[in-house]
């Protein structure tokens, strides 16, 4: 492998220090003279036309500036998913309709001098609601006479897919490669099970906030908490019925977004609120809000059914994939697609059938959220995986290694599907899984434990260890693109501009780092703006694990430009032909004379000296093909069976994201990865009554680890080589967060035998499971 | 966002008695405030007067007297308790109830009169209190009481304080000699989290033995369970012993369903919790 200067080094993130410093950096941190606050009024119903909305107190309240509802608003159909455009998820939303679809639907928005008026406007606005029957179990949403959640005319794609909305169908697919039904009567043992996943919120530190306000051209500027910059622009564009070159869209820096904010959910209303008052407007989500009326990760039932041989060959896979898209059908379909597209191809296995629907309900609209469908097919299958390799009484790494796909090896999947559709053919030309599996067993003591856990202690703490493999394609393969610009300064520094899009991952660093190494200087060097419409190229934006690997391949184009150019300089001052010069530490060498000319030289010939231009250049990459990043996880856990209570206490992985570009920031997104897997595993979760309404919408009840409850995590990366990416380098934002439930699953079944199908392993679910298993072993004496 | 309200920092409890007595009904209290202004963001409360309590030196007053024992006063934060060797030593059950409430944060400003003023069923130094025979120490313009901290509250959120009156100290009797004790919180996380069940044990096992047991978040209101001292009157096995005071418990309490937890899993989580906390504390497996 080459040897790298800059590229697999841990430098400090750029924006460390100001961001330590506490430096004015977020959307928040600034105040425009005359700013006003928006508000908005939440639907109190699942479901229900809303007959007529009187908001004539609210307006004719001292500090009132504006109230939005469907009667004053252009109803513009469109979805809130911030993809590619033409966007692969149901035209279903408006900005204020006549309906609301879930308790916390938007109802209508306020404009005024504080927060305070702004709040006490909403209370004055009369709604008089009609409501409606409503459905909440996806398992009803389709059945005969369910209620119609969206059955206004104009719901529509844009691209040709299958879609129903009058029986709540908001996406269906399927396919075959091979032949399920044989592979099924060719195996040994078959496994069969109903799986479920439950929802699941963000929460970023940063809840969604944006500032709108006009340059003094009149344009409309953007200043937004969001992952996908240019798509808000696209879609903010299109719901205020205006041309995109009014706006201006900035990200400042983002405190989180793991899919959140790849949404175009405030950002639109907000500027309709400046536009009509003509003045800067703040419109922020409070906590409460974040978990009432933003996106959580889509839940999903699941029915598996696997064949196995005694030789451990895996026969047959199906998977069927009912996903619960809620109100709105925002990313439905492509999360839906990854729990086949993304997840699949881990296993060799010829045959595989997978059916997969998504159906509205009235509950929260599901969205983006880090592992995008993988995280929900990882479960089922990474249990399975278990149950087959008891079945045929193999320990679990034997299973997985000999089952997962291999480098040079290809999948049927890749061609039959990707997240938005077709899919590629491909064949995986970097894997270190199989190392990943061993040097992870050994780290966590696999085998000693195993043999260990087989004796428990008599005590109500029984041990038990788990297992899973994963895998994570990156980027939207055909689909996504990612650009940069860049040019050098009089001092031999660069100005690298960027779409992509840092919500504090690193990605300003680890894209410093990939122009750095390609240029041969310091990061210090580089000054690296990112994502903002009016000065940055176009990316597609932060999702799908692409950053390091499309962008970051956009970053090594754009500066292999530049390299020429200098070296085409270098040619003309030394006086030697381009061919046999080098770039070197700041500066070109010749080789065969030996000779040196420093970049600061070579600037100011360009600016200053002769046949002056601006060294600068731009470049794009598209993505033609998902780099598939693996890990090994294993998770050892302590079950107290007269609690109930299921404690991490070690948990280890081993991660393939090909080259780390920056070792210490990929062990970051792992490792937050990976708690936020786990403690989706074990304590989050949403509580709706029998209305729909979130009966937690707040920290105080829904639990998400804090640092005490953090278990010890040990992450091991195994490097890889993808010949496609920047240096070698893959993707490593989602993969992690995939493992946690089939691994913890595993852990617990191996620690009291008991198979928990039904997420999240609170202490009361595992004690029920406990006392099933005592009444079904009383039975079968 | 909190609602607007008016401020005052009385420097003397006089001032205190002067202006509960003029604003009464309509004010608040401050001592760290973690409790009161969750609530008012939350629009639950609106007080239009706050007053704040940290001015009062007197309130401040936190002292151990061999024979009185000890006299926390109302802005003596549970952080200071914990630094408190004869808290830790020999209210070992307040120490550790202490402890379990919140983080070091929001116990760097709470109070222990805080927490039994708002009187939550969850509170968790309540049911440490019970086991100890507490009493509290009340003024106002009718002068001074003193309420059995067994008296004091009355309902979810409700004591028996007048809304002219304050809570001036906690005073808590030396406990019995011998006496272990601990206060075993059952929360989601362990991270910050409100008890799912509390139960605060104080055990005497030197010669005749002296059990005493309240619990957090099973009832209307902390609880004590009176029926376990009864089964620890009479001589017996203690594993059978501790089997009937764990059925005592679960006949006393009657919890809730919501949003932390089913009713059943309280009942069989105060159950195993009591069980526990009383094989520590005597010092079995
Ligand atoms: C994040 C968080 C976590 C928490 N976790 C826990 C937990 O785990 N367990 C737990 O039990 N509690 C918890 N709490 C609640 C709170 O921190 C405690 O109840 C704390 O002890 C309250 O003390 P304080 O001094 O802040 O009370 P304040 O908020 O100042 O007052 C509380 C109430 O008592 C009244 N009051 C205060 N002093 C007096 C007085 N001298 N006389 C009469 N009335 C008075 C006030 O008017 C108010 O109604 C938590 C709170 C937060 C914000």
């Amino acid at each position: 492998m080459r040897k790298f200067k800059v590229v697999g080094k841990s430098v400090p993130k750029v924006d460390a220090l100001a961001l330590a410093q506490g430096k004015p950096l977020f959307t928040d941190d600034i105040e425009l003279r005359g700013m006003l606050h928006a508000k908005i009024l939440w639907s109190p119903h699942a479901h229900a036309r809303i007959k007529n909305i009187d908001t004539s107190k609210a307006e004719a309240l001292p500090g009132v500036h504006a109230v939005l509802c469907y009667k004053n608003v252009p109803r513009v159909i469109h979805t809130t998913a911030g993809q590619g455009w033409p966007e692969p998820s149901p035209y279903d939303i408006v900005m204020f309709d006549n309906k609301v679809r879930y308790v916390g639907d938007r109802v209508a928005a306020v404009a005024a001098e504080t927060e305070e008026i702004a709040e006490r406007a909403l209370e004055l606005i009369k709604v008089e609601y009609e409501p409606l029957p409503a459905v909440f179990d996806p398992e009803r949403a389709m059945d005969k006479g369910a209620p119609v959640i969206h059955d206004e005319p104009d719901c529509k794609y844009i691209i040709p897919v299958f879609y129903d909305p009058k029986h709540n169908h908001c996406a269906h697919i399927d396919l075959e490669v091979g032949d399920f039904e044989q592979g099924i009567k060719e195996a040994d043992f078959v496994v069969e099970c109903k799986f479920k996943t439950h929802h699941e919120q963000h929460c970023s530190l940063e809840p969604h906030t944006c500032i709108c306000y006009f340059d003094p051209a009149g344009r409309l500027i953007i200043r937004t908490s969001n992952q996908v910059p240019f798509h808000v622009r696209r879609i903010v564009a299109q719901c205020l019925q205006v041309p995109e070159r009014m706006i201006r869209v900035i990200k400042p820096r983002i405190g989180g977004g793991f899919g959140g904010k790849q949404e175009v959910l405030i950002e639109e209303v907000c500027a309709m609120l400046a536009m009509l008052t003509k003045r800067p407007v703040r419109l922020a989500y409070t906590r409460e809000e974040e978990f009432v009326s933003a996106r959580v990760r889509h839940p999903m039932v699941m029915w598996a059914k696997t064949g196995v041989k005694k030789d451990g060959t895996i026969t047959a896979i199906q998977l069927k994939v009912l996903s619960n898209a809620g109100a709105y059908g925002a990313h439905a379909m492509t999360v839906m697609n990854n729990t086949c597209a993304k997840a699949l191809p881990l296993f060799r296995c010829k045959n595989i059938k997978w059916v997969a629907d998504a159906v509205y309900t009235n509950l929260l609209p599901g969205g983006a959220y880090r592992g995008y469908g993988v995280t929900q097919a990882a479960f089922p299958m990474g249990v399975m995986m278990d149950e087959m390799a008891e079945a045929i009484g193999m320990d679990p790494v034997d299973f997985w290694k000999l089952n997962t796909i291999k480098e040079g090896e290809t999948s049927p999947i890749f061609k039959a599907l990707s997240e938005t559709g077709r899919g590629v053919e491909m064949i995986v030309e970097s894997c270190s899984l199989p190392e990943c599996i061993d040097k992870g067993a050994e780290v966590f003591g696999w085998r000693e434990k195993r043999e260990r856990y087989k004796k428990q202690s008599k005590g109500p703490i029984k041990h038990g260890i788990g297992m899973c493999c994963l895998v994570q394609g990156g980027t939207v393969p055909l689909i996504d693109m990612a650009s940069a610009y860049a040019k050098m300064n009089d001092d031999g520094s660069f100005n690298l501009l960027i779409g992509a899009t840092d919500l504090g991952t690193g990605a300003d660093t680890v894209l410093s780092q990939i122009f750095a190494e390609t240029l041969d200087i310091p990061v210090e060097d580089v000054i690296v703006y990112p994502s903002d419409t009016d000065l940055t190229p176009f990316d597609k934006g932060a999702y799908a694990s692409g950053t390091t690997y499309l962008s970051g391949m956009a970053v090594l184009r754009t500066a292999e430009k530049i390299r020429e150019q200098i070296l085409g300089v270098a040619a003309d001052i030394l006086g030697e032909p381009k061919e046999g010069l080098r770039i070197e530490n700041k500066g070109v060498v010749s080789g065969k004379s030996g000779k040196r000319v420093e970049f600061s030289q070579i600037i100011k010939r360009a600016l200053y000296g002769k046949d002056q231009f601006q060294i600068g250049a731009t470049a794009s990459e598209f993505s033609r093909l998902p780099p598939q990043s693996f890990a090994a996880h294993f998770a050892e856990v302590a079950v107290d069976t007269e609690t109930g209570q299921v404690k991490v206490l070690s948990y280890v992985a081993a991660v393939d994201c090909g080259t780390a570009v920056n070792p210490k920031l990929a062990e970051g997104q792992a490792e937050g990865a990976i708690l936020n897997g786990i403690s989706y595993a074990l304590t989050e979760e949403f509580i709706f009554d029998d209305r729909g309404r979130v009966l937690n919408p707040s920290f105080t009840d829904y639990k998400i680890f804090s640092a005490p409850d953090i278990p010890k995590i040990t992450t091991i990366l195994v490097p890889s080589y993808e010949p496609t990416g920047p240096y070698g380098a893959k993707t490593v934002g989602e993969v992690n967060i995939n493992g946690p439930l089939p691994a913890i699953s595993n852990a617990i079944y191996n620690a009291v035998g008991i198979r928990l199908y039904e997420t999240p392993f609170t202490p009361e679910r595992v004690l029920n499971a406990l006392k099933e298993k005592r009444k079904s072993k009383i039975k079968q004496r | 966002m909190i609602p607007k309200f008016d401020y005052f920092r009385p420097k003397t409890t006089e001032e205190l008695v002067d202006l509960l007595a003029k604003y009464g009904e309509d004010a608040k209290m401050f001592a760290g405030g973690t409790d009161l202004f969750v609530l008012m963001r939350d629009r639950l409360i609106r007080p239009k007067y706050v007053i704040d309590l940290k001015g009062i030196e007197e309130l401040h007053e936190f002292s151990y007297d061999e024979k009185r024992g000890l006299r926390i006063g109302a802005t003596v934060t549970l952080n200071e308790l914990l630094e408190s060797d004869v808290v830790k030593e020999r209210f070992g059950v307040l120490w550790s109830a202490a402890g379990a409430l919140a983080d070091p944060t929001i116990r760097n400003r709470g109070t222990l009169v805080g927490n039994i003023c708002n009187a939550s069923p969850a509170a968790d130094t309540a049911p440490a209190l019970l086991v100890l025979d507490a009493e509290v120490e009340v003024a106002g313009k009718g002068g001074e009481r003193t309420i059995p901290i067994r008296d004091f509250f009355i309902g979810v959120k409700r004591t028996s304080l007048k809304p002219e009156e304050f809570v001036k100290a906690v005073r808590i009797p030396n406990p019995p000699a011998g006496a272990k004790g601990g206060y075993y919180k059952w929360g989601r996380t362990r991270g910050e989290d409100l008890a799912v069940v509390g139960v605060a044990a104080l055990v005497v096992n030197s010669g005749k033995r002296i059990v005493r047991v309240a619990l957090s978040s099973v009832f209307k209101t902390p609880l004590r369970v009176p029926e376990v001292e009864k089964v620890f009157e009479e001589e017996g096995p203690l594993d059978e012993q501790i089997e009937r005071a764990v059925s005592a418990v679960q006949e006393k309490i009657a919890p809730i369903t919501d949003v932390r937890s089913s009713k059943e899993y309280r009942i069989h989580m105060a159950g195993v919790l009591t069980r526990r906390a009383l094989k520590e504390l005597f010092g079995g497996s």
